[in-house]
């Protein structure tokens, strides 16, 4: 299995004249190829920044960015500027969560796809690009007609479709869902990732899906990534981390999405608020929250334990069950 | 007491305020220690005639009365600050109302009001002015009334305009859902929060008012009866060429009382723009 | 459906189209918009009813009807055998009393200029409830301190954007408790906030509600959790109620071709549920003059002849079940 992303020790501060703000600290993870993982955190948790960081879509002034992000044999982050625009779009392409509003409302449609398969292919002939905008409209089960359509005259999900379509143009090794499927119905979403799940054998492309919404993780993602105010708790197959969390903050996480058949459950918050994210925390980031925080917790970092079957998490309690 | 060190803080951080705020304290100043800070009352007819800047005991000079000029620029402001405030309050009142009774209880006492605020903006002012004082008398009264009378379209329409977007947000219909009747609403929650862009614009037409005023006395249709700058330009027209101070010195009094309503207003915006009061808020 | 507390009926809400219809007003040629199209339920006193739709379906427009936010252009709705029509008419304050509303958006519910005392006494104050200041400030702070909200003394004073979206959330709940009502209409009242706290909010709510016996009608568009919050559920299609029932019926044997396809598409946060979501082509049309149909028609996997011709009878099955398709 290739490794298409090793992401390591990934941080990311806003630095502006008073404070700095430490959105993310240290985050690891990998994604191997036809992997499709689902980066799971509530507000502040620091995914949405973890993915424009991943990407350089971050203000240069204002952000420091530490770490590695192994992309097919580059370092995403320390690449040159020109380096990492070859990738963009025809490696490494993005759908952002209001990407509908991205399209300009006096072109048609089909006009502006075929403007951006012609960043990367720019000899390409007027047929070659419309029967590659053409497939990947019918992967997203769109109608051709559309080719010929203003924005305005398509629904919200049916633009979301038309830039998922866009971001596969050039058959991208990794896509980044930023909770792409959130601001659309449940019948629209239910389809989209039906779609998405559909494609992952036909094209392949590895995804990365970025939501607060485990129960999208759940039914369309094989892997799990859990982040809490910038730091990634937990990661491993969705098998297994659903069924098994190790974190506990996991497990809060869990208990209070309900179950959509079976027991009605009783649902449970999780007590407390997110911390001071301009405050450096000595110990595990959590700790203020957690039911079953020991002394330990609240004054040392927890080190990333590797559960087996690519199973990690940042846990003294699972250090000390380990022994 | 929070809230104020808060507000303090807001001023301090923004220049443009800051520096109109330190400019209106000197005017205020000049305003109150009037009697204090000049040698001679304004209306003293002196022996010298035309004395230049730095004369013994004149250092403005005086006009061809033997008036000081240094004590009619003082007097001055008296004046300029008086129509200032009163134009503006008058036009800001009758704005803040008209306009958001006009947003807020729409369908056709919108349209109505609308159409009038047109007609309003579509007369010259000035020709209104003009024909106001000709008509009614020159009065300081008059000039003040009249001013306020034909900058209140502008507050009405931003006053509208807020209204119309505050009315969609749902602690107003959440005031509906309480019981609360349609005065209640637009007195305790469509005005208070949409009276912002009206209150920085007010400083502007502050500055308008200034400015109009000196233009009237300049022609001569300003009251008589007291100081004004416009007058002390008018009078130094006559001997420009050879005495320029008169007029030169009253038209920087313009120029910097002007300059300073104006940082003053464009400051306000700064501060008080939305955003920044409700920081903290999603 | 009598002998119900709260009884819906008939209700609809017709916009016109703008700019459609003659210059002196011809009707023929107007369109109207049907965002609620003739809606019918009954709840029995302290029940939740859920209700659940996609976007055009009409649901936010009729929690607006039930508050009176806007005025119905036809039916009425009964509490106690008593017309909120006529109460209103006769005793607003009364009817405001009886009925109260909680936002989707907390972060919008409060005016910004007031702290949470104000907002707080002032509907004490509008309707009379306490006699004099002192009475009304103990009665904020212990229904602050109803709602889990300490130290009630300092929360009395801060302003709302100070607060956190759940604890503004559970202090619109306890201002809507505050008047006493008979029914609570909550608008999507946790969807704008994060995860970890809706459970919170969820359960304060059925725990308020409960102990006083007010009804309350839930709309949302999570499903998974108006099943579990609701007694019953009723699913909304283009302004009408296309099927009804018990919660636990309505997402475990769905009738209607329409909630079959809704609940299918449900991701569950349950791995070992995997369904296979029914395709519906096309999106939620917009309800400008609806066909003389099924509205479902044009969508449904199953439609027939009859289905294009005819609007279906509402049907009952089982229990409370009801349904409306010719299919079903």
């Amino acid at each position: 299995m290739a490794r298409v992303l090793d992401v390591r020790n990934l941080s990311v501060t806003y630095k502006n004249k008073n404070k700095c703000v430490y959105a993310v600290s240290n985050a690891s993870f990998s994604i191997d190829q036809g992997d499709s993982m689902g980066i799971v955190g509530e507000s502040g948790s620091g995914k949405s920044t973890m993915a424009m960081a991943l990407l350089r879509l971050l203000p240069r002034k204002k952000t420091v960015v530490e770490g590695e992000a192994g992309f097919l044999g580059q370092d995403l982050l320390h690449i040159s500027d020109e380096q990492l625009d070859r990738l963009r779009w025809k490696n490494l392409s993005v759908v952002f969560q209001k990407a509908m509003n991205s399209f300009s409302p006096v072109h048609r449609i089909g006009d502006q796809i075929e403007d951006i398969y012609r960043i990367h292919e720019p000899n390409a002939t007027r047929k070659e690009a419309h029967g590659q905008a053409a497939k990947m409209l019918a992967l997203v089960n769109l109608n051709e007609r559309v080719y010929k359509l203003y924005p305005h005259e398509l629904s919200g999900g049916m633009l979301q479709r038309v830039m998922i379509a866009v971001s596969l143009l050039h058959e991208p090794d990794l896509l980044i869902m930023d909770e792409a499927t959130t601001a659309l119905d449940v019948v629209t979403q239910g389809q989209i990732l039906g779609e998405l799940r559909k494609m992952e054998s036909e094209l392949k492309t590895s995804r990365i899906i970025i939501t607060h919404d485990i129960s999208v993780v759940s039914s369309s993602c094989n892997k799990i990534a859990v982040m809490y105010a910038g730091s990634l708790l937990e990661s491993g197959h969705v098998s297994e981390v659903l069924a098994r969390p190790a974190h506990p903050y996991t497990k809060g996480l869990l208990a209070a999405f309900p179950p959509l058949r079976g027991q009605r459950v009783v649902l449970e918050s999780i007590p407390g608020y997110l911390p001071d994210m301009a405050a450096r925390h000595e110990g595990c980031i959590f700790a203020a929250r957690c039911p079953e925080a020991m002394e330990k917790c609240k004054s040392a970092a927890p080190a990333r334990t590797d559960l087996g079957n690519d199973h990690f998490v940042s846990c003294h309690l699972i250090e000390v069950e380990k022994q | 007491m929070k809230k104020l060190l808060k507000i303090l803080s807001d001023i301090t951080q923004d220049r443009q305020f800051f520096a109109g705020l330190i400019g209106v304290a000197i005017l205020l100043l000049l305003v109150v220690f009037a009697p204090l800070i000049t040698k001679y009352p304004a209306d003293f007819y002196g022996p010298d005639s035309l004395a230049r800047p730095g004369s013994p005991g004149h250092w403005l000079g005086t006009n061809h009365m033997g008036q000081d000029i240094w004590s009619m620029l003082v007097y001055g402001t008296r004046t300029s600050l008086w129509v200032a405030v009163v134009a503006a309050f008058i036009s800001g009142s009758i704005g803040l109302l008209v306009g958001g009774v006009a947003g807020f209880f729409g369908g056709k006492t919108d349209m109505v009001i609308s159409e009038i605020i047109n007609i309003f903006m579509m007369i010259p002012d000035l020709f209104l002015i003009m024909l106001v004082v000709a008509l009614f008398g020159n009065s300081l009264t008059n000039v003040m009334v009249i001013i306020g009378l034909t900058t209140w379209p502008r507050n009405a329409k931003l006053m509208r305009a807020q209204t119309l977007s505050l009315k969609e947000r749902v602690f107003v219909a959440g005031a509906r859902a309480m019981g609360e009747n349609k005065n209640q609403i637009l007195f305790k929650y469509i005005i208070p929060n949409g009276m912002y862009p009206v209150i920085s614009n007010t400083t502007m037409s502050m500055a308008y008012a200034v400015l109009t005023e000196a233009a009237l006395s300049f022609m001569g249709l300003g009251d008589p009866n007291v100081i004004s700058w416009g007058q002390m330009i008018n009078d130094g027209r006559n001997y420009i060429t050879h005495a320029p101070w008169v007029s030169v010195l009253a038209g920087l009094a313009v120029v910097f009382t002007v300059l300073v309503f104006n940082l003053l207003g464009d400051g306000l915006n700064h501060i008080l723009n939305p955003q920044k009061l409700q920081r903290g808020e999603r | 459906m009598s002998g119900n507390y709260i009884e819906i009926k008939d209700i609809s809400k017709f916009y016109p189209v703008k700019g459609s219809g003659t210059l002196l007003g011809g009707k023929g040629s107007r369109k109207l918009v049907k965002a609620v199209n003739g809606v019918s339920v009954g709840m029995a006193q302290g029940e939740v009813l859920g209700v659940i739709g996609e976007s055009g379906c009409g649901k936010s427009t009729l929690a607006r009807l039930l508050t009176r936010l806007e005025t119905p252009t036809a039916g009425d709705v009964f509490i106690g055998g008593v017309s909120t029509g006529k109460m209103l008419e006769q005793d607003a304050k009364k009817f405001y009393r009886t009925v109260q509303i909680v936002f989707q958006n907390p972060y919008d519910a409060f005016t910004p200029r007031d702290t949470i005392e104000q907002l707080l006494s002032r509907p004490l104050k509008n309707h009379g409830i306490c006699p004099d200041r002192a009475s009304r400030h103990e009665r904020c702070a212990e229904l602050l301190e109803s709602g889990n909200l300490r130290p009630a003394e300092d929360i009395l004073k801060r302003y709302p954007h100070e607060l956190s979206g759940g604890q503004l959330q559970r202090i619109a709940i306890l201002r809507a408790m505050s008047l006493d009502p008979a029914v609570i209409v909550a608008d999507e009242p946790v969807s704008m906030l994060d995860v970890s706290v809706r459970a919170d909010i969820i359960n304060m709510l059925l725990e308020q509600s409960a102990s006083k016996k007010v009804t309350v009608v839930f709309i949302s568009h999570d499903i998974a959790l108006t099943r579990h919050v609701a007694d019953n559920i009723a699913v909304m299609y283009l302004g009408r109620i296309v099927e009804y029932g018990a919660a636990q019926t309505i997402i475990e044997s769905p009738l209607h071709p329409y909630t079959q396809a809704l609940i299918s598409n449900c991701a569950s946060i349950d791995i070992a549920d995997r369904v296979e979501p029914i395709r519906i082509d096309g999106e939620p049309p917009t309800p400008i003059d609806p066909g003389p149909g099924c509205f479902f028609a044009d969508r449904c996997p199953v439609a027939e002849e009859i289905c294009f011709r005819e609007y279906p009878e509402t049907a009952a099955r089982a229990g409370n079940h009801r349904v409306a398709c010719h299919k079903a």
